[in-house]
Order: C-alpha cells, then structure tokens, then sequence
C-alpha cells in the first residue's frame, strides 16, 4: 500500500505537468490517480486496525513463555511487531490451528523477526519492519510467540488489522468525495495532511491521566471536512501508555499500550514516524478520542507536568 | 520520489512519460532563513514571527528541510513551527493557531560526523504535491520550545521547501526531437558527474554535459575530511546554462541539495522533485561560496550528480 500512495504522487505531479500542454493525457492520468485513490481507501476501510500489547512476565529462569494472540469472532491480519526483549532472546513463531504453520523452523533471535522501540540501548534495528508476508488469522486461529531467555519484563506490540465480515464499503460515498471539484474548478487531488492531538499533564505521577490544553478530561483531535488516510504516527514525549479510538467508527485502535509501540518518536534520529499497521480512513467530520496515563513501564520515566504535548498523525486527505 | 519510476524495470511507457514532464517542468528550491538575535539568548525567549518567501510562480511543494538538529546541537533547544500560505492556509495542519514541534514537519538536512550526532531524522521525506499559486507567499514561523544556550553570535535557522514549476515556453528543435528519439530507442544508462567545490571564497564550478541528452535524477555529496569541525560551509546556487534556469531562489546550504558525509548511513542521495531535463553539451553551473573553518587546511566536498539517459 505504501508503494501505490507513492505511485500515486508521482502521478499527481504528472497530472499537474501534462494539464499544461496535454489535457487527455492529463485526464487519463487523473482516472488513474482516482483509480489508485479508491483502491487504496477501499482497502483501508476493509480493515480495522489495532496495535496489541503482550507482556512478558519476569522470568528469572528465562525457560520458555508463550504469548498467545488471538481474536475473538473476527478474522484478523498480522503484518509486523515492534519488541522490548533482552538482547539474547530468542523466539519462536507459530500459527496454530487445525493446520499449524511454523514461520520459525527453530527459535531465532528476536531482531529477525521484530523490530526494537526507540530507547536505548538499542537491542535491534529501530526503524520499524514488516513481516516478509502478513500473516492471516481465521476466527479459529491463534497466534503462539514463543519466548526464550527473557529474564526481566518484556514487551511484544503486535500491530495488525482486524476484517470485516461485512468487507464491502460503501464506494459511491468513496467515490463522491475523490470526484469532488474543488471552489477553483480544478480536481479535488490529495493533499498532505498533519492530524495533531494536543495535550499535557497535571501531574508528574504514575497514572495520573492526560488532560486537554484547556484543562478539560476529553482530547479529541479536530474535525475536517475532508477524510484523511492516515499513514503514520509520531508523539513528542513516549513515557505514557495510550489509548487511541475512531469516534465516528467507534472503533479501538489501541487500548493502554505503551507509547513505544505505537509511535515513533518525534525528535529521533531513526525515524520520527511509525507507520500505523494499514492506512486508517479517518472519515470526514470524524474524531479521534485520545486518553492517556503517565508513565512507561518500559523506561520507568514520567512525562513532565504542565507541558504540551503533541501526538501527530500523518497522511493525505482522500 | 522518483526513483520508484526511474529504476532499472522502467517501462518505454513510463520513459516518454518522464521526458515529457521534464521538459515541462523545473525543480526549484526556496530557502527561509530566520535568525534568533544574541539579546533573545539573554531573554531564553525567541520568537520568530512570519518570516516569507514570495512565490513568482505556481509552484508544488513536495518537500520541507531544515536544520533544527543542528540547531538543537548548537544551542540546545527544540523549535515549534508553523508554516502557511498567504491565504491563510495552512500546509500541514488542521489548526493553523498552533505551532508544532518542527520534526512532524520538516526532515533534517543531512550534515553529520556520527549516527548519533544528530536528533532529527534526516532520510528524505516527500508528500503529495501541494499547489501555492502564483504571487502568494509562504511564512514561516518558529519559537524555542526550551531555554537557548548562550550564543556568541546570532544563529540562523534555515529551512528549504522543495518542490517543482512549470514552465511555460517549451521550445526543442528538430535536431534535439532527433537526439531524444534516438535516445528513447536504446536502453537506458546511467552516469555520474562530480565536481570539486573547494576554492575558499566565490566561485563559480561548472559541470558539462556530453551529446546526449540526459535527465538529472539527484545529487549526492562526499566531503574531502569527516571531521565536522573542519568541514567547510558551502552555500551555492544552481544554474542551468543552456535553458537560463535557475533552480534556488537564493545560495542554499549544500547539505539540503545533497546529503553530506554520506558514507557513514543509508541514503547517500537527495532525489530531485522531479526529473531535470539536461540538454546535450548543456552546463550546470554552481556559483558557490565557501567558507573554510581553517584557511591553512582548506577543505570541500565533491559534488555528483546521477543522471541517466533518457
């Protein structure tokens, strides 16, 4: 999906280009983009993404723990996680169900398989990876990580999107808004888009909740008139855990999951931007609900009181 | 960016598409500079209000860079930033009344000794096209988001947004359609030109083109020494002698047209906008001035640029 939004630029700086001087090209390009835009969007609203947290429990032994991901009544896909372990951890993975499939043939170093969260010191790589296929989990299956040599406190964040059963959107609402014309005339085109969510703390204590910038318990971010396919995910301060809703879907993204496994960090050299497990519709006039508790149990630091803070997504509107 | 059209699978499709957009087209860079003056060091308090840049052509941003992890290294503070048009529109937020922290914003320009010299991610970061029409302007704003260190002498915060024009007046004739058709017959191949910038003071550095016509894909840079205290400042134009076009508004940073001290990480290049149409036996010329941290060692960079052959 991230090739096709990049496909799709650069075919919007065509359009713009053969406007000048070859308007059937141009139009041709233009049914392409759209073509483009509603395959991407149809296949954001088919999924409903979310970022899980696993903890893995102190272990002084370091003999095996099994984690055990799964989904009640609805199929769901797993494309990457993002991992806090020691470093000579090793895991396993193993799909189970009446056919199991073993993506490790034997227990691997954590950092083939996961990412690491940006803290140091780095463990493994920091910038995010995908599996090399997502992995597809029936009602029926379950996701066994297996965990080896982990002695204090883990983390495994596992990012994926949930299937709808009913998987058909609704294309004509799709289409309507991307064949929008703009007040100038020209075509409604995509256009970079930063969905901020501001925010701070009364308080330096642990688990002592978020509040608005006017002192207000409800953060939402604002609305727009235009749907925004969110893409990425970045915060200023991550010594929180996180609690991300789509309002108009009613939908959970994640529920109290540690910062560093939801967004990259705003001021690393790594990457500032997480990519969100599948692009996110935010449908317009929708609102994400945002609510938080200070402190990360993964570098046992707080967020500063009194201090804005800024979750931001990133995307395009559609 | 347009390494994902211009690879190896290119199709002859998708060639004749880029050439037509490249004689189309320029990339074009305006460079915004803000400077926080040695009393606000005192106060521990900047603000920089509406700095803008007037735009005398539709232009498409794709691209913002920056220095904020420079600065922050310097004196030591994060910045909060907004950016806007003249229509009071904002580029990159919903709420335009806010400033945001500068790194959901802008990537940084590659200039640095180690990985973990710099705070901000420096990988090149591109959006969609964003049209600012023709006589509008863009401003720039910025406040420290923690205490300035003390600083002897005012610091500039620098910011380049990266995009494409149009132009308006295409004109190729018949032995140029010749030479592209020619060109557009055989596979494609690609080469590096590299110059030398190394003279202290101004200078112009001039690359040429040979008989074929190419189109420039991006720039990458090598510095003559890795120590970053003894790595000279280069600021310099672009100028295309063959079409009369310029490609900065102004002298620009080398580092935010070409990744600097490169060797060490993942990108070593800066892909253009889009692709630049370079005639045969056309010149790129580069009217650069250098500063050198110390005139006894001198020191440069040499500049490549890819291209490859329509």
């Amino acid at each position: 999906m991230q090739q096709l939004y990049y496909l799709i630029n650069e075919l919007i700086k065509s359009y713009h280009v053969f406007c000048k001087f070859d308007k059937v090209k141009a139009d041709a390009i233009l049914k392409r983009i759209n073509e483009y835009r509603l395959q991407l969007v149809i296949l954001a609203e088919q999924r409903q993404i979310f970022i899980e947290q696993l903890n893995v429990p102190i272990n002084a032994s370091g003999y095996k723990n099994d984690l055990f991901f799964t989904h009640d009544d609805i199929d769901s896909l797993v494309i990457r996680g993002i991992a806090r372990l020691d470093d000579a951890v090793t895991v396993s993975l193993v799909q189970q169900g009446t056919r199991e499939n073993l993506f490790t043939r034997q227990s691997v170093a954590w950092q083939h398989l996961f990412s690491d969260v940006q803290f140091l010191p780095d463990n493994g790589q920091q910038i995010p990876f995908d599996f090399p296929q997502e992995i597809y989990l029936e009602k029926s299956q379950t996701l066994d990580i297996g965990i080896t040599n982990q002695t204090t406190i883990g983390f495994v964040f596992v990012h994926g999107a949930n299937l709808k059963d009913d998987l058909a959107p609704n294309q004509q609402a799709l289409l309507d808004e991307i064949n929008l014309i703009e007040f100038d005339g020209t075509p409604n085109l995509p256009k970079p888009q930063l969905v901020p969510i501001q925010f701070q703390f009364a308080n330096a204590v642990l688990d002592d909740p978020a509040i608005a910038v006017d002192g207000g318990d409800q953060i939402y971010s604002i609305k727009s008139e235009r749907s925004v396919l969110l893409t990425e995910v970045s915060i200023t301060d991550p010594s929180m855990r996180i609690t991300l809703i789509d309002k108009g879907r009613n939908q959970e993204i994640c529920n109290e999951v540690e910062a560093l496994g939801v967004a990259g960090l705003e001021d690393n050299q790594f990457t500032v931007y997480y990519p969100l497990p599948y692009p996110h519709l935010l449908r317009k006039q929708d609102r994400i609900q945002f609510r938080a508790l200070n402190g990360s149990t993964i570098t046992g630091d707080l967020t500063d009181e009194d201090v804005l803070q800024t979750l931001c997504f990133r995307g395009f509107t559609i | 960016m347009i390494d994902i059209k211009n690879t190896k699978f290119i199709s002859s499709e998708d060639r004749r598409t880029c050439l037509q957009r490249a004689l189309y087209t320029q990339p074009y860079f305006y460079k915004i500079e803000i400077v926080i003056p040695i009393q606000d060091y005192a106060a521990g308090e900047f603000q920089g209000f509406a700095q803008a840049v007037g735009i005398d052509d539709d232009f498409y941003l794709t691209e913002i860079q920056a220095n904020f992890g420079e600065a922050h290294e310097d004196i030591h503070s994060f910045f909060n930033i907004n950016i806007y048009t003249g229509y009071n529109k904002s580029l990159y937020r919903y709420d335009a009344s806010h400033k945001l922290p500068s790194g959901f914003i802008t990537t940084e320009a590659r200039f640095r000794t180690v990985v973990t010299n710099e705070v901000f991610d420096d990988r090149q970061r591109e959006n969609s096209p964003f049209l600012i029409r023709k006589n509008d302007k863009i401003y720039f704003e910025a406040s420290n988001a923690q205490a300035l260190a003390q600083g002897d002498l005012p610091y500039t915060l620098t910011v380049v947004l990266k995009g494409f024009r149009l132009l308006e007046d295409v004109f190729i004739d018949n032995r140029q359609v010749d030479q592209l058709n020619a060109s557009l017959a055989r596979p494609t191949e690609w080469q590096l030109f590299a110059i030398n910038m190394d003279v202290d003071g101004k200078k112009s550095y001039i690359l040429e083109n040979d008989n074929q016509p190419r189109l420039i894909l991006g720039f990458s840079a090598i510095n003559a020494v890795t120590d970053k205290t003894q790595v000279s400042s280069i600021d310099t134009t672009i100028i295309e002698v063959a079409r009369r076009l310029r490609l900065t508004d102004n002298q620009i940073p080398l580092q935010f047209i070409a990744p600097r001290l490169t060797c060490l990480l993942d990108a070593h290049i800066y892909y253009l906008p889009v692709e630049y149409y370079f005639q045969p036996y056309s010149k790129l010329q580069f009217d650069a001035t250098i500063v050198n941290p110390d005139l006894n060692n001198p020191t440069g960079a040499e500049v490549s640029i890819l291209t490859r052959t329509i």
